[in-house]
């Protein structure tokens, strides 16, 4: 015997006649389609595609008439009222195209404000890792004798300082 | 020079040349279109100004911003019915948080015989069954039976595949199944105790 759960699936799937159902459910349905709960499934699934029926073959011209033209007539009226969004292009943007083309290279404008929307993240994320990265180049007057000691290689001995001075009649 | 109307130009064309502005091709897209969308809306807000507004402000949307339309990646009119519905489903939501007046009265729903009976049309009985159903399942119904969308054109307006439209339709046909015999019965008991 079968479910109602399975009868409302088979429903659904096949329609209220069951001489189009699956062969191996047929019998078992039409069994089921006797049953009280069966028959009041089949008349308000025949009763459902009555009422769609209708309602498609009324068609959607026929939902209130009445003021349809005004209606069309104000939806006529947008451009008027309203400013459209213009897409993102200047002249620089059609320049850098332009330039582009001659190498038959072809960008879309929104390929073009990607790429160059990512070359400025790039740009502004190098520049914000330089300002605050520490070490490497000294900065400002902050210079270490540590690092630069030029003393020990230019004038090894006090002798050489000396004899330099005597040279030069001091 | 012939008009537009006379042309047989696809939605996607008109909405291309409505990109750059051209207004007369805006025009056709409303005559075409204009009637077919407004019963939709009406379909889920069940209040003729109110979809008449929501429609308008799809078009509107279709004028400032029909740049954003992509004709490679959906019809025009696959776009143009995701628009009218997110706009008329997000009006429900609203409609629904509204606060009520002070000093309200909640009001006997339950329909009197007399309702009932004088709710006799087709498309009244209809529009009660599919009051029931979620809004996911109303917009399949709605977009299948009340607007003529194939079930591969309406899986795509709600963005799904066509095995989980099925699968949305069928639970929505059972649902208003139940509703109809649970109208029935409860016609029958009224009449049995008026």
């Amino acid at each position: 015997m079968m479910t109602e759960i399975e009868f409302e699936q088979q429903l659904s799937l096949f329609g209220a006649d069951i001489s189009a159902w699956p062969a191996e459910s047929r019998t078992a349905a039409e069994a089921f389609a006797q049953t009280n709960q069966g028959k009041k499934l089949l008349e308000a699934e025949k009763q459902l595609d009555s009422l769609f029926s209708v309602s498609l073959a009324m068609g959607h011209e026929h939902i209130e008439d009445r003021n349809l033209e005004a209606f069309l007539k104000r939806l006529e009226a947008v451009p008027h009222s309203y400013v459209q969004e213009k897409p993102l292009q200047n002249k620089w943007f059609s320049g850098l195209q332009a330039f582009l083309a001659s190498f038959d290279i072809e960008v879309s404008s929104a390929a073009l404000a990607s790429q160059m929307a990512a070359l400025f993240v790039a740009l502004g994320v190098g520049i914000m890792v330089g300002f605050n990265s520490e070490g490497g180049v000294p900065s400002g007057n902050d210079v270490g004798t540590t690092e630069i000691d030029i003393s020990e290689t230019w004038f090894s001995d006090i002798n050489d300082i000396e004899q330099d001075a005597e040279l030069a009649g001091e | 020079m012939p008009q537009l109307d006379d042309i047989d130009i696809d939605d996607e064309t008109l909405v291309g040349r409505v990109c750059c502005g051209d207004r007369e091709a805006f025009r056709v897209l409303v005559r075409r279109h204009g009637a077919r969308y407004r019963a939709l809306a009406y379909r889920f807000v069940g209040d003729m100004a109110l979809a008449e507004d929501l429609v308008q402000e799809a078009f509107v949307k279709l004028w400032t911003h029909a740049n954003r339309f992509d004709g490679a990646k959906a019809k025009f009119t696959t776009w143009f019915h995701r628009v009218v519905v997110n706009r008329c489903l997000d009006e429900k939501r609203k409609r629904r948080i509204d606060p009520l007046p002070e000093g309200y009265d909640a009001v006997d729903n339950r329909a009197s015989v007399e309702d009932l009976l004088g709710q006799d049309s087709a498309n009244q009985k209809l529009l009660r069954a599919v009051s029931g159903l979620s809004d996911r399942q109303k917009t399949a119904v709605t977009l299948s039976y009340f607007d003529g969308l194939s079930n591969i054109e309406a899986a795509r307006v709600m963005d799904l595949n066509i095995k989980a439209y099925e699968s949305l339709l069928v639970r929505s046909r059972a649902k208003m199944r139940q509703a109809l015999i649970a109208e029935k019965e409860e016609l029958m008991s009224a009449m049995g105790t008026a």
